[in-house]
């Protein structure tokens, strides 16, 4: 029988669960507490966003084309 | 190995390594000299590089060190490394009364993760949570290039993964998403 996680416990394994982290079995139990709790289910696709928003912020700037070309350039003749 | 094939691997790399720079020297200026000096560097040493072995560890140490070799002084103070509680936003959202499940879900305090805040948020991070953390949002990295880039093991790289969401949460939130989502 599989151990039944307190929100705590959870919450503590919710960043290993948003980044398929955990063991089989960890992962297993959270899904289980997620199934019947929601607060915690909330907070775990708060989590996702959250991280997702970060990520989207941080991706916003790309390298500018006249620098990749620079470098491929500097590449070929040195 | 000749410059084609060079060119081959590196060119995959480069956006990535751009933002990773970009985020740790905030400077346009200084993230295109990093990538610059360090694609001249990895270009000049390429037959140190073990085939069969990660590309984009390799660069990536280099994209690093040639990071480190430039750091200015720093101009923000640091947090002190005091810990936070893990999903620390969305706890603070709840305690502050900030519906988070309604139609329109927690867009007042996802609206306030700009570039700006974020960037506010890692610099104030310590340089280990902050390289970490920036090579896992810039780079769609998995643990084991994080490890190998930093040259830490695998327990390392989780624990300052986890510990730097928490901390950049906690500088996001106490440099104002609370009262922006309350107020704004
Ligand atoms: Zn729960």
């Amino acid at each position: 029988m599989d151990k039944i996680l307190s929100c705590q416990e959870t919450i503590v394994l919710l960043q290993g669960f948003v980044d398929r982290d955990l063991t089989p079995e960890e992962s297993e139990q959270v899904h289980a507490h997620l199934d019947h709790c929601p607060p915690c289910r909330e907070a775990f696709v708060f989590e996702g966003k959250i991280l997702r928003r970060i990520k989207d912020a941080m991706m916003a700037e790309s390298i500018p084309d006249d620098l990749m070309q620079k470098i491929i350039g500097m590449i070929h003749n040195s | 190995m000749d410059a084609s094939e060079f060119e081959r691997l590196i060119t995959p790399e480069l956006p990535a390594a751009y933002r990773y720079a970009l985020r740790l020297t905030r400077s346009r200026e200084d993230a295109s000299d990093v990538i610059q000096e360090a694609s001249l560097s990895a270009f000049r040493a390429r037959n140190q590089f073990e085939l069969g072995t990660s590309f984009r560890a390799w660069f990536f140490k280099i994209v690093t060190n040639h990071v480190y070799q430039r750091a200015r002084k720093r101009t923000v103070d640091q947090v002190s490394i005091e810990d936070a509680p893990d999903a620390y936003i969305y706890r603070q959202a709840r305690g502050a009364g900030i519906p988070l499940d309604s139609e329109d879900p927690s867009q007042a305090v996802l609206g306030q993760v700009t570039l700006e805040a974020v960037d506010k948020a890692l610099a104030s991070l310590p340089d280990e949570y902050r390289e970490a953390s920036t090579l896992y949002f810039v780079g769609d990295m998995s643990y084991e290039d994080i490890s190998q880039i930093l040259e830490i093991p695998l327990g390392t790289v989780r624990s300052r993964l986890y510990r730097g969401r928490r901390l950049l949460q906690k500088a996001l939130w106490d440099q104002g998403l609370a009262g922006e989502a309350i107020h704004g």
